[in-house]
C-alpha cells in the first residue's frame, strides 16, 4: 500500500435542504479505504450509504469535512476537473444497470471513453477487450434490451471499466438480480479484486458483504463498524 | 474530444428523434409551416416583382416623352397662333437634328376608324406612324414584318395589328397577308405585334394600341386623313439621369420652329415611369416585410414548440443525463448535446418546410408568364430562421440540463 491512501474521508457532513427541514444524511463520517482493497458498505436504509457512496463517485460534494481522493481535495475541483475524475479514475456501477436503451452494448460501452476524447480505433479495441473480458463479445452488436438482467449487469461493469479506473463503485449490484446471476456478477467483481482492481460496494445483503475483505458499517450517517474479514 | 462529442451528440439526437417520430413530426409541423411560409412569401413577392418589371418594360416608355399639340395658354401668345404652323411632322427633323441627347424621335397620328376583316368589325384606333415608332418604343412583331422606310415613301396600304385587334379579327389564324378595311380603304397585314406590358403593368396607351392598327405616317395621310398635322411627337433619350434637361432641349427647339408660340406640351412619362418605379419598390419592400413578418410569427410558434418538447424529453431524460455525467461527461458535453437535438429539429423542419416551398412555387408557376423561381433569398431566410429558433428555443433548456450535478439528475 502506498504513502497516500487511494480514498480518506474526515469529518465528512452531508446536509440536505428540503426548504422546512433539513436532513443531515452524513454526520462526521471518517473512513479511509486503500488502494486494492475489497470494501463492502452496509447500513439499513436512511443510514447514508446511498450518499457516502454519490460522495465517492463524485457524483455529489460533502457539504463539510474534506475528501481527499489520492491526495488531492476534491472540494477544491473544478466541476470540468470534476468530470475528469468520473470519467478516468471512477468506474460506477448502479442498481439498475443505467445503460441508454437505444444504444448497442458496444456504444455504451464504448462512451466513457468517447467524453475522454479516445480516438475512434482504440475506442473500439478496447471496448471490445473488456467485453471479452466480462464474456459479453457476443453480443456488443446487441441493444439492452435485448439482454438479460445478468448480461446487462455485466455490460454495465465492463462500461464502468473501461477507463481503466482506480475505483470500482457498485450501488447494490445485485438489488435486481435472482440469487443466480448475482452470485455470477459477484464472480466479476471477485475476479477484478484478484487482480488488484479496488471495488466499494454498498449492499444490504450479507451474502453480498461476505464476498468483500472488508465491511464497514455505517449507522446514523457515521461508520458504527469497521470490520476486517479474513481473505 | 469537440469533435467526438459532437458524433455521439448528432447520433444521439438521430436516435432520439427516430424513437419519438410522432413527437418529433409534431414539432416539426410548426416549424415546416414556418419555413414554408417564409419561403413561399418571399418566392411570391420576388415573382411579382419580376412580372412588374417586364411588365415596365413591356411598355415601351423607357426614357421617352410625349410631345403633343395643345393651345397656347398665354393669352398673348394665343392671340397670334395663327403665325406658328403647330405640331407637325416636319418637327420631327426639328428635335431630331436640335437635340442631341436624343436616341430616336417618331410621329403619330391618331382617329378612330371602324377596321372590318372577314365580316368582323371593330371601332379601333388607327395609329399612322413613322418606322421609328419601333426604336422609340421597342416595339416587337411576332409574326410578319415592321414598316421599311419604302413602305413611307410609296405610301404602301399595309397595317401592322395591334396583338388584341389580331385575335378579335382572325382568331387565332394567322393575319399575315390577309385583308383589312379601315374606314373605306384596304389594306394589306404585313405584321403583328407583340403583347404590350402584363397583368401587373399596362397603360391607357398600350391598351389602345394592342386594339389598335398601326399603318405608315404618309399613308395614313393619303388614305385616312390628310394634312401634316401630327397628334403626338414620341422622343427618346439614353440620358435618364437628366430628363428635365432633355424636356427643356427639346421644348426650346419646337418654341423656335413654332415662331415662339407654346402650341405644345411636352409630357414627361420617363420621369412619371421611374417615379411609378420608386414608389412600387418601396410598396414591395413593404410587403416583403409585412409578409415576412407574419411568416417569421409562425416560426416563432414553431419554436415554442421546440421548447416545449425539449423541456419535456429534459425531464424524461434526467436519469440520462446522471447517467451521462456520472460517466465523465462534462457540462459542455450535455449543453451540445440538447443544442444539436434542438437545432437538428428545427434544421429538419427548414429543410422540409423548404422542400415543400419548392413544390408550391412549382405548381404556382403557370401563373405567371416569367415563371415563379424558388427565391434563394427566401430559401436563406427560412433556413436560417428555423435553424435560429431551433437553436434560440433549446439554449435554456440546454443550459439547464447541462447544469444539473450527477446525483440531482439521477434522481429525477
Amino acid at each position: 500500500m502506498s504513502q497516500t491512501p487511494l480514498i480518506r474521508l474526515a469529518g465528512v457532513w452531508k446536509t440536505y435542504d428540503t426548504g422546512e427541514v433539513q436532513v443531515d444524511a452524513l454526520r462526521g463520517l471518517d473512513l479511509t479505504i486503500g488502494s486494492g482493497d475489497y470494501v463492502a458498505i452496509m447500513g439499513p436504509s436512511g443510514s447514508g450509504k446511498s450518499t457516502l457512496m454519490h460522495i465517492l463517485g463524485c457524483l455529489d460534494t460533502p457539504t463539510r469535512g474534506s475528501y481527499l481522493l489520492d491526495g488531492e481535495e476534491v472540494a477544491s475541483l473544478s466541476a470540468g476537473r470534476l468530470a475528469k475524475l468520473r470519467n478516468q479514475c471512477i468506474g460506477f456501477v448502479f442498481q439498475t444497470f443505467n445503460l441508454l436503451p437505444r444504444a448497442s452494448v458496444l456504444r455504451n460501452v464504448e462512451l466513457p471513453l468517447l467524453y475522454g476524447g479516445v480516438g475512434r480505433d482504440e475506442r473500439r479495441a478496447r471496448a471490445q477487450e473488456i467485453l471479452d473480458m466480462v464474456g459479453l463479445s457476443d453480443r456488443a452488436r446487441h441493444l439492452p434490451g435485448q439482454l438479460s438482467g445478468g448480461q446487462r449487469q455485466r455490460a454495465a461493469i465492463a462500461r464502468a471499466l473501461v477507463t481503466r479506473p482506480r475505483m470500482l463503485l457498485a450501488d447494490e449490484p445485485t438489488g435486481n438480480l435472482d440469487q443466480t446471476t448475482g452470485a455470477e456478477v459477484m464472480e466479476v467483481f471477485d475476479a477484478l479484486n484478484g487482480i488488484g482492481q479496488t471495488v466499494i460496494l454498498v449492499t444490504h445483503d450479507a451474502g453480498v458483504a461476505a464476498h468483500a475483505r472488508r465491511i464497514v458499517r455505517i449507522v446514523d450517517g457515521r461508520v458504527s463498524e469497521d470490520q476486517a474479514r479474513a481473505a | 474530444m469537440k469533435g467526438v462529442a459532437f458524433g455521439e451528440a448528432v447520433r444521439a439526437t438521430m436516435a432520439e428523434i427516430w424513437a419519438h417520430k410522432l413527437r418529433s413530426g409534431l414539432t416539426l409541423f410548426g416549424v415546416i409551416l414556418g419555413t414554408l411560409a417564409v419561403v413561399l412569401m418571399v418566392t411570391l413577392i420576388e415573382g411579382v416583382k419580376v412580372m412588374v418589371w417586364d411588365g415596365i418594360r413591356g411598355l415601351g416608355f423607357d426614357g421617352v416623352m410625349f410631345v403633343s399639340a395643345r393651345p397656347p395658354e398665354d393669352l398673348t401668345e394665343r392671340k397670334k397662333q395663327g403665325i406658328s404652323r403647330g405640331l407637325s411632322a416636319r418637327d420631327l427633323a426639328v428635335v431630331r437634328e436640335g437635340a442631341e441627347s436624343l436616341q430616336a424621335v417618331a410621329a403619330v397620328q391618331i382617329s378612330e376608324r371602324v377596321v372590318t376583316a372577314r365580316g368582323v368589325a371593330r371601332r379601333a384606333r388607327v395609329h399612322g406612324v413613322t418606322p421609328s415608332y419601333a426604336d422609340v418604343h421597342d416595339r416587337e412583331v411576332r409574326s410578319g414584318r415592321w414598316f421599311v422606310p419604302s413602305d413611307e415613301e410609296e405610301r404602301r396600304k399595309v397595317a401592322v395589328l395591334g396583338a388584341e385587334l389580331a385575335e378579335t379579327l382572325f382568331g387565332t389564324d394567322n393575319p399575315v397577308g390577309r385583308e383589312v378595311r379601315i374606314g373605306e380603304a384596304l389594306f394589306r397585314v404585313v405584321g403583328v405585334q407583340t403583347r404590350l406590358g402584363n397583368r401587373f403593368a399596362n397603360s391607357g396607351w398600350t391598351r389602345r394600341e394592342m386594339q389598335g392598327v398601326l399603318i405608315p405616317l404618309a399613308t395614313y395621310a393619303a388614305a385616312v386623313q390628310g394634312g401634316e398635322r401630327v397628334a403626338i411627337l414620341s422622343v427618346r433619350t439614353a440620358d435618364k439621369e437628366n430628363l428635365h434637361l432633355v424636356k427643356a432641349e427639346v421644348e426650346r427647339l419646337l418654341r423656335r420652329a413654332h415662331r415662339g408660340i407654346t402650341d405644345f406640351e411636352v409630357e414627361n412619362i420617363a420621369d412619371e415611369i421611374l417615379r411609378a418605379e420608386k414608389e412600387i419598390t418601396v410598396l414591395l419592400r413593404n410587403w416583403t416585410i409585412v409578409l415576412a413578418s407574419i411568416a417569421g410569427i409562425s416560426l416563432l410558434v414553431g419554436g415554442v414548440g421546440i421548447y416545449s418538447v425539449m423541456k419535456i424529453s429534459l425531464v424524461e431524460r434526467l436519469y440520462e443525463i446522471g447517467l451521462r455525467k456520472a460517466i465523465g461527461a462534462t457540462d459542455g458535453a450535455i449543453l451540445l448535446q440538447f443544442l444539436v437535438e434542438s437545432t437538428t429539429l428545427s434544421a429538419l423542419g427548414g429543410v422540409l418546410g423548404c422542400g415543400l416551398g419548392a413544390l408550391l412555387a412549382a405548381l404556382l408557376s403557370p401563373q405567371f408568364e416569367a415563371g415563379l423561381p424558388l427565391s434563394p433569398l427566401g430559401l436563406g431566410l427560412g433556413i436560417s430562421f428555423a435553424v435560429a429558433a431551433g437553436a434560440f428555443a433549446g439554449v435554456f433548456p440546454s443550459l439547464s440540463a447541462s447544469r444539473l450535478t450527477p446525483v440531482e439528475a439521477l434522481r429525477g
